[in-house]
């Protein structure tokens, strides 16, 4: 082998190759101070990478308030034609999936409001939040679907009230902006957006279906989910 | 679990923080700390769709990883060509011979494999964290990135020869 076996260098590291191929490499190495040091390098990269697997990342920012906001839609239920443990399927936005929906996905999607109601619906924490009067929880429509017969009746949402509380928490985090660290103001920022992109496709998609139940109870759990996420960010603000 | 599949937030939310080190620090490797959160978070998500489809056959910790993967690589799908995920064919990372040692200097002595790795091109750096790091066979990571066992193993090959690179350009301003 006159020249530079570079190319065949990794497959050699990996035991890749055929014994011929393995054993004109052994005769090269053996002879060539260079490639037995880029083997060396290439042994050097991979261990590197090896010891890399074992290393875990935190994050300053808490990414579970942005996860727990878009908790809401459709979950896929196991049933004998679905696909195992199947981790990808192409997106499809949860509104055009909206007819495909069946009684034990309501049921579920039931379950799943409520524990949002519980779980979200606002801070635990006894600490008073600034002059922000909470409006009256806007999700209770969850409850027309425990009956297993979904009404398609419109909600009424408590228009002026929640935008008030909006207009109001908005205005606290822009007074305490500078307080908070940036990393938290990028997060809430970007979680926000997302809440307002589903709550304007919510919106869009009633404006054709104006009476679809489901889509009623997403739009009221996403605007509840605002309402949460400033709250939340609110005390955070007040916390410092 | 069950509470988790049966809709319980709170119970997702513990199986949330005590799997999402491994899966951000995955996401981080595969497609760098910009993207990072927001593809934890897709995740996360989606797990949560999914949920009750997993059936315990492997581990949890090993669904989510292999989820994670997926949701990488469906970002990767979206971006750019083809050209600007791999190194390209006849690069000259493969022509430099006579080089510096890393074995013998101690690599990390020498640079942050995590930036270094942060260089490469989107699908060559998915090849590498797959197959190095993650313990992937070119033959998994050709049928998740579409391309063939041949591509596999020469970006490989070629993006341990840059990280080589890299790390011989590091020692040399140092």
């Amino acid at each position: 082998m006159s020249t530079h076996p570079l190319d065949a260098l990794s497959g050699y590291l990996d035991d890749d190759l055929d014994v011929p191929a393995r054993a004109a490499i052994d005769v090269h190495l053996a002879a060539c101070e260079p490639c037995r040091a880029v083997l060396a390098d290439l042994t050097a990269v991979r261990n590197a990478a090896t010891a890399w697997r074992d290393v875990e990342t935190t994050t300053p920012a808490d990414l579970w308030p942005g996860i727990a906001a878009r908790l809401a839609g459709p979950r896929e239920v196991a049933s004998a034609a679905a696909p195992r443990e199947a981790a990808s399927a192409p997106r499809v936005a949860w509104y055009q999936r909206r007819w495909s929906v069946g009684l034990p996905e309501l049921a579920l999607a039931a379950t799943v409001l409520a524990a949002v109601g519980g779980t979200l619906l606002w801070p635990r924490a006894t600490t008073p939040v600034p002059a922000v009067e909470a409006p009256a929880p806007i999700i209770a429509e969850a409850d027309a679907f425990d009956s297993g017969e979904a009404q398609a009746t419109p909600v009424n949402f408590a228009d002026a009230q929640y935008d008030a509380a909006v207009v109001d928490l908005e205005r606290v985090l822009r007074e305490q902006r500078d307080g908070l660290d940036p990393r938290t103001v990028v997060v809430l920022e970007r979680n926000l957006r997302i809440i307002d992109d589903a709550i304007r496709e919510a919106r869009e998609a009633l404006a054709t279906d104006p009476a679809n139940a489901l889509l009623n109870a997403h739009l009221a759990g996403a605007r509840q989910r605002k309402l949460d996420l400033l709250r939340r960010a609110a005390l955070i603000t007040e916390g410092d | 679990m069950a509470r988790a599949v049966a809709g319980d937030t709170a119970a997702f939310e513990r199986l949330y923080r005590a799997h999402v080190p491994r899966i951000l620090a995955l996401t981080r490797r595969m497609a760098g700390a910009d993207r990072a959160d927001e593809l934890t978070q897709d995740v996360f998500v989606r797990a949560w769709q999914k949920l009750a489809l997993f059936r315990g056959e492997s581990s949890l910790a090993t669904w989510l990883h292999r989820m994670a993967v997926n949701v990488v690589i469906e970002q990767f799908r979206t971006l750019g060509t083809a050209r600007e995920r791999f190194l390209p064919e006849g690069d000259d990372v493969l022509t430099r011979v006579a080089a510096p040692t890393v074995a013998e200097r101690g690599w990390h002595a020498a640079m942050d494999l995590d930036v270094a790795v942060n260089r490469l091109p989107p699908g060559a750096r998915a090849v590498f964290v797959l197959h190095d790091v993650e313990g992937y066979k070119h033959e998994e990571i050709g049928t998740l990135l579409g391309v063939s066992v041949g591509t596999s193993k020469s970006q490989l090959h070629r993006a341990r020869m840059s990280l080589r690179g890299h790390l011989t350009a590091t020692e040399a301003a140092s």
